[in-house]
């Protein structure tokens, strides 16, 4: 399949779909090539979903400078989209009289990069706001900007609204060439497309590094994987602000998250060169015992999910964004913490040296608007009754633990999930306690209905992960048993 | 939609079915919501046999016992909610949605019959990248009996409860290669009958205390990593080895469903998972009775059907005749890991399901001044004593009573 584009976007994930999102504004085509079945999949869906207060980074770099500005853009862009922004707060918590003066370096460093509202607290003032922190506190750092966010449902509105307002998503097409005419991008070939195009922008996360080295400017990328681990909502009150620990050299620290979806998340870790999405009895002793220290209420029991995400941290510590030495080809790359914050900040920043490349920009006159899917538990009785009145599928509680109908899993497979994975990070669908034991035969029906596909076809992730990939009787009729499936 | 009932049962599988047909019996109106599309709970699924050995004296299948227990609910005047989910609680109201609408009901005493789910993968800290592969037994079963399709070729089950050894059978008669089963604990769960049939009538190790370290594959499941355990329950350096295998099983144990029963504030028993209930059956908030699963997990459905039409007949009569009732309370005492009715109310013939916290050859078990000789204790099969109405009056006279299980432990 050939054709032609005015910029193409690789990787979907928050900041490839918030670069789509920003050119949709514009008068151009755009394609977006996403090696994955669907948006989001790698560090996007897999990360503390905070959107970060600025006092962390030192005020001359990309991550401080864009996630104060992307901080400030999603107070408008999220309700936009239809996402829901918690205003938690953030408090950085020290637990001995020598880490007070890390606050205030964190308090002056945040000023410097224009957060307002940072307050230093004393230990009582610190407990008055989040008691169930641990009587040994010596002080915080109150920074009001901070938010949480699920960075899954947020990724999906981009890209539903880059999508409404005309970019092309591909999935399952990973790049595997680009074509270069006197050191300038002229096209880019995956293994079914070729798109002929001038502006290139690699926002492959992890893979960045890999496809840049494609088109002749590769880097080295450093995976940091970290674990999180999700606990019941029933325990989501135990704080009301994502609380922080002092910043080790590496990461921000193991927080405690008060999600956007009321459950209360801990993590992450950081382990260095460690490129699998695998959770680990040490990650979780390390995350529960340095929690207990700050939150002596939390328990393990009531872990209900656990996951691992990696970040692509670059050899400057900071964000890759801008020009490379392939005329055309852009990076986005390097997006560890605060990436999601950053992601609509690097978006814009983007498009200005795309244009200042040459890329024509003309606004559209019109954007048409990402409506937010409807959520049941969201929903007032009255407004249940009416929706089931026009659709019984409202009235089918498939999800019991989360409370999905079937009326949003159907919307789901219409807005573009064609598998669990795509299904849950869209409705919420398997989040819940029972984490999809009593679901997932029932959502597996609707998928089959709704595709045309066989039960057989339907994966969690994609191709090679079928969920039941063997019809009753096949394997009796096979010869030989003994050979595992793949 | 309002509606108004004499009595609305919550779940229409065993317990919600048999607690419904037992109230009609009594006279009242019923209304028996259920969220599935057919009445049955869990037993649709479970296609092998050895249901109603006690209440039939026949070996049947689960869809039999259903059918059988559907056909005396067809007798009775119960009005039946299908595809109905409560998705609000209050002494005496419900709130529910189904394709139909909105439907409020006013009842005078409620039971639930909600069932059980099943323990996760995050609840037992089993470490992987979330491959495709890992089912809960239940939900595997599921997929294989009505939906028609295999979890793998090859598969190994964590956990010797009932559905873990069911499945590695079922499995098994599929033509998928059970590699082994692994239990944490040194002794089995399930039903002796059940290893015997699924495991050793088909040569599928059981591994006592061993524990799955590791899942292997990002895409899908390729392969676990398990290890023997020491007598602290940790892994054995040396013992580890790698089982290549395409799906896990997971059957590491079933809890009560009481998402709904804490809308209400029920005093609830932390070693059952369940309410409190009384010999009535009946909960902390008068006019809301519990039986069947979600009370605790009981081993037969034959138990859970009576169980149920106890609390059936009990709501119509405390609806009917309003008591006052001053209960005291049976504590657990040593050796016990569970027990029901935790309170007792009036002198008459009471069953006191216990569960051991180990496996015992010969064991006594004392409650209040009564004691009784048992044999063959295992935490998998629920003791059951009937105690006398003297029995019970004693320990009303006593203010209450504690049960404890003495006896030499068991090998296995």
């Amino acid at each position: 399949m050939d054709r032609k584009c005015d910029v193409v976007i690789i990787g979907a994930g928050i900041v490839g779909c918030a670069l789509a999102y920003e050119l949709a504004q514009y008068q151009l085509s755009v394609a977006v090539l996403e090696k994955e079945a669907d948006v989001g999949w790698g560090a996007s869906k897999a990360n503390s979903g905070i959107i970060h207060a600025s006092v962390h980074a030192e005020p001359q770099t990309l991550k401080a400078k864009l996630c104060r500005e992307g901080n400030e853009l999603y107070k408008e862009l999220a309700p936009k989209l239809g996402v829901e922004l918690r205003k938690t707060g953030m408090l950085m918590v020290a637990q001995s009289e020598q880490q007070l003066k890390s606050l205030e370096e964190a308090k002056k460093r945040g000023r410097a990069n224009g957060e307002v509202g940072l307050q230093l607290l004393s230990r009582e003032e610190l407990l008055a706001k989040e008691p169930a922190l641990s009587p040994a506190v010596a002080g915080g750092l109150f920074a009001p900007s901070a938010c949480t966010i699920a960075p899954y449902k947020m990724t999906v509105a981009l890209f539903e609204a880059a999508q409404t307002n005309g970019v092309k998503f591909y999935f399952q097409e990973p790049v595997k060439e680009f074509v270069l005419e006197n050191g300038q991008i002229a096209a880019v070939k995956t293994v079914n497309l070729t798109i002929s195009t001038r502006f290139v922008v690699d926002a492959a996360g992890l893979a960045a590094g890999e496809v840049a080295e494609l088109a002749g400017c590769g880097f080295q990328l450093l995976p940091r994987a970290g674990e999180e681990y999700i606990l019941d909502k029933k325990v989501g009150d135990i704080v009301s602000h994502v609380i922080f620990p002092l910043p080790t050299p590496t990461s921000k620290g193991i927080l405690a998250i008060p999600t956007a979806d009321h459950n209360l998340m801990v993590g992450p870790t950081a382990s260095d060169g460690v490129a699998n999405t695998h959770t680990t009895p040490e990650g979780k002793q390390q995350v529960f015992s340095f929690i207990k220290k700050l939150i002596p209420s939390i328990s393990e029991r009531n872990v209900i999910a656990s996951f691992a995400g990696v970040r692509p941290v670059s050899e400057t510590d900071d964000f890759l964004i801008g020009p490379t030495s392939c005329t055309g080809f852009f990076l986005a790359a390097g997006m560890q913490s605060p990436g999601l914050t950053a992601a609509p900040a690097v978006a814009k920043m983007l498009t200005g040296m795309l244009a200042e490349a040459g890329l024509k920009l003309v606004k559209k006159e019109q954007l048409l608007p990402r409506s937010k899917p409807l959520e049941f538990r969201e929903l007032s009785r009255q407004r249940r009754e009416e929706l089931i009145r026009q659709d019984p599928a409202w009235g089918r509680i498939i999800c019991r633990c989360e409370e999905v109908t079937e009326a949003e899993i159907v919307e789901a497979i219409r807005r573009g999930a064609t598998t669990l994975d795509g299904i849950k990070f869209r409705t919420r669908l398997g989040m819940g306690r029972c984490q999809g034991g009593f679901c997932t035969p029932r959502v597996m029906k609707i998928i089959a209905r709704e595709l045309g596909i066989p039960l057989t076809a339907i994966n969690k992730r994609g191709t090679g992960t079928e969920v039941a990939p063997l019809e009753s009787k096949q394997l009796l009729a096979e010869e030989d048993k003994d050979e595992l499936f793949f | 939609m309002n509606y108004s009932f004499d009595v609305v049962v919550i779940g229409g599988g065993p317990a919600g079915i048999a607690a419904a047909r037992s109230a009609a019996q009594k006279g009242a109106t019923v209304a028996l919501l259920e969220r599935e599309e057919e009445l049955g709970g869990i037993l649709p699924q479970c296609i092998h046999h050895g249901f109603g050995l006690q209440r039939f004296r026949e070996e049947l299948t689960g869809p039999e016992y259903a059918e059988r227990e559907l056909t005396l609910l067809a007798k009775e005047k119960v009005e039946i909610f299908l595809q109905t989910t409560v998705v609000d609680l209050h002494p005496g109201l419900i709130d529910a949605v189904s394709p139909q609408g909105s439907l409020h009901f006013k009842a005078g005493s409620i039971i639930l019959a909600m069932g059980a789910r099943e323990r996760t993968a995050a609840a037992i800290g089993l470490a992987s990248a979330r491959p495709s592969g890992i089912f809960t037994a239940g939900a595997a079963q599921r997929l294989v009996n009505i939906e028609g399709c295999l979890p793998g070729k090859k598969a190994v089950i964590v956990g010797s409860g009932d559905i873990g050894l069911i499945m590695a059978r079922r499995l098994s008669l599929e033509g998928v290669k059970v590699a082994c089963v692994v239990e944490i604990l040194p002794y089995p769960g399930g039903l002796l009958r059940n290893r015997v049939q699924c495991l050793d009538d088909f040569d599928i190790p059981l591994l006592l205390s061993h524990a799955v370290l590791k899942v292997w594959g990002e895409k899908r499941v390729e392969a676990v990593t398990i290890a023997k355990l020491d007598e602290a329950g940790k892994p054995i350096p040396g013992t580890e080895r790698k089982v290549p295998c395409d799906c896990l099983l997971l059957s590491v144990g079933l809890i009560p469903e009481n998402e709904l029963s804490e809308k209400l504030n029920l005093a609830m028993d932390p070693a059952t998972g369940g309410p409190v209930v009384d010999q009535d059956m009946e909960t902390s908030v008068r006019g809301v009775f519990a039986c069947g699963n979600v009370v605790a997990i009981s081993d037969l459905v034959d138990d859970v059907t009576k169980q149920a039409e106890l609390a059936g007949e009990r709501a119509v009569e405390l609806l009917r005749n309003p008591q006052s009732k001053q209960g005291v309370p049976l504590k657990m005492g040593k050796g016990v890991r569970s027990l029901y009715p935790q309170i007792l109310v009036r002198p008459e013939p009471v069953e006191v399901v216990i569960r051991a916290a180990s496996p015992m050859d010969k064991a006594r078990a004392t409650i209040g001044q009564a004691s009784f000789n048992l044999r063959n204790v295992r935490p998998a099969q629920a003791v059951k004593i009937k105690l006398s109405a003297a029995e019970v009056e004693q320990i009303l006279e006593a203010q209450g009573g504690t049960v404890e299980l003495e006896g030499e432990a068991s090998e296995n």
